[in-house]
């Protein structure tokens, strides 16, 4: 399988906000991060990918195949969880387990019971149980993925997995995605979308910047690295650089930005230091530029 | 070649939808109903005894037929009012869920059943009352079966009001329709006093038809408007 997801040309509108048209792939074996600023259209996207959300136009290919969203096999093939309130609010671990083993094909109960147990959850099996309402909000979405990871899929799909977790179970996430991936042997992958850049770059493969409801940027993340480069120089030579730069900060005394590497000999020859951005540079690099374009 | 169809049975969209069986939650809603009227009951009955009042609870026919009424639309309205809207918690698990649309249909017509086990066990209750004379009910089956048929029949009108788009407009008139259907209801039980005749088989069938064309006009301005939206 080459490709988890091939999107080709997803139009979704609604009265004040249009996605697309997107055309992208999500490649298979790795794991996806979707970047974007708020109402970029990240969550927009995942509904649709998840047959949550109809579109308007436009066609995705799941797992080279199937082209129905709407099907059983998709259903049970896509592991899809959102950031708030996933499930209704009165619900237990037990009402999750019952629901879900009807849902899915391939949910396992024992592997719901154990990653309950790691997620520090509780024990579905208990007497007494803790309604999701009576959680904290990083306990409800440690819940939530208890629940997707406890199905045998082909493709994660979460929508804001980090925003409610604190660093050390970001970190855990971050580490589900790997054992996650190396399980399939190639065949899993996962998509997620997220504000905690730095937090969760050790768990990116492939990045796709979006914008105003477009993607702005895509690339495996090691070649993003190469293609771009993180800048840095005295203000004097500001004015000059800011010519050859995509996003640019400056004061009185500095200036730091990004810039595409094929710009780095001219960059050079301002007396600037050139470095490899992070993902987190890099993302506010290129959607600064999305930004400002997009004015 | 995709398999479209689903596979879940009416017990099991249940179970996916509330995370319990559907056995279970009727007898444990039909229980939780009879008990809490029972307790309702009891303390008016306190209330009477404490303020002297010779007109006991038996002589209150019309008052207890009421409040069962009142009741009894309570139990219909939790569900009719229930949001599965996207937005709501659960309602984007529910349309990931195997079948789909489908299972939510199925879902909604395990619910319709539900409420309909649940008033008929609590009508039941009411007409054992009436019947062992705790309670003044004028032909205590008679009148309790017609209460059971005017909550469906009420529960069928006001479901078309589910068509509306504004969610406070929308309870409004689910509201309102529920109860003016009811206070009909209750005046026609009073001045038959009970008695099995057209006036139940009438609206007994109209409530049948009513439901099944609210229902079917329901789910698919539903799938329509909101589902896939």
């Amino acid at each position: 399988m080459e490709n988890a997801l091939k999107i080709n040309g997803v139009v979704k509108k609604y009265k004040d906000f249009t996605l697309g048209e997107i055309n992208t792939v999500i490649p298979s074996g790795f794991a996806t991060a979707l970047i974007g600023v708020n109402g970029a259209g990240k969550t927009t996207l995942i509904d649709v990918l998840c047959g949550v959300t109809g579109k308007n136009s436009g066609e995705v290919v799941y797992f080279d195949k199937l082209t129905d969203s709407d099907s059983n096999e998709v259903r049970n093939s896509i592991g899809y969880c959102s950031s708030a309130n996933f499930f209704p609010l009165d619900w237990n671990l037990k009402k999750i387990e019952a629901s879900m083993e009807l849902g899915f094909d391939g949910f396992s109960r024992e592997r719901f019971g154990e990653l309950c147990k790691r997620f520090k959850v509780g024990d579905p099996n208990d007497r007494k149980q803790k309604k999701l309402m009576k959680m904290s909000d990083g306990n409800r979405m440690r819940t939530y993925l208890a629940a997707v990871l406890a199905r045998d899929t082909k493709l994660l799909v979460l929508d804001e997995p980090a925003s409610s977790l604190d660093p050390l179970a970001r970190d855990m996430l971050c580490d589900i995605f790997r054992e996650y991936i190396a399980e399939g042997n190639g065949e899993r992958s996962v998509l997620f979308s997220t504000h905690n850049i730095a937090d969760m770059e050790y768990a990116t493969d492939y990045a796709i910047f979006m914008a105003g409801g477009k993607i702005v940027e895509q690339g495996f993340v090691e070649d993003l690295k190469e293609k771009y480069i993180l800048v840095h120089g005295e203000a004097d030579k500001s004015e000059q650089a800011k010519k050859l730069m995509i996003s640019y900060i400056g004061n009185s005394s500095n200036f730091e930005g990004i810039a595409l590497a094929e710009n780095t000999v001219q960059l050079s020859q301002l007396d600037t230091a050139v470095e490899k951005p992070n993902l987190q540079q890099l993302s506010v690099g290129i959607l600064r530029k999305a930004d400002r374009d997009g004015e | 070649m995709e398999n479209k169809r689903s596979s879940v049975s009416y017990g099991e969209a249940y179970r996916i939808y509330t995370g319990r069986s559907f056995t279970s939650s009727i007898v444990v809603i039909s229980i939780g109903a009879v008990a809490f009227f029972a307790g309702i009951m009891l303390f008016m009955a306190l209330l009477m005894l404490a303020d002297n009042d010779d007109t006991d609870l038996r002589s209150k026919s019309f008052f207890s037929i009421t409040l069962a009424a009142v009741y009894c639309n309570m139990l219909i309205m939790t569900r009719m009012l229930y949001s599965f809207d996207k937005g709501a918690p659960g309602g984007k698990y529910f349309r990931t869920v195997k079948g789909g649309f489908d299972t939510f249909a199925k879902a909604q017509k395990a619910f319709i059943a539900e409420g309909a086990v649940v008033v008929f066990a609590f009508c039941a209750f009411l007409a054992l009352l009436g019947g062992l004379g705790i309670i003044d009910i004028g032909n205590a089956v008679g009148s309790c079966l017609m209460l059971f048929i005017t909550v469906f029949l009420a529960r069928a009108i006001a479901s078309f009001g589910r068509l509306i788009k504004k969610p406070v407009t929308r309870t409004i008139v689910i509201m309102f329709l529920l109860y003016i259907v009811n206070i009909f209801g209750i005046m026609l039980i009073e001045s038959s006093g009970g008695k099995i005749g057209v006036l139940q088989i009438v609206p007994a069938a109209a409530a049948v038809v009513l439901t099944i064309i609210s229902e079917a006009l329901v789910l698919r301005d539903y799938r329509k408007t909101r589902w896939d939206n």
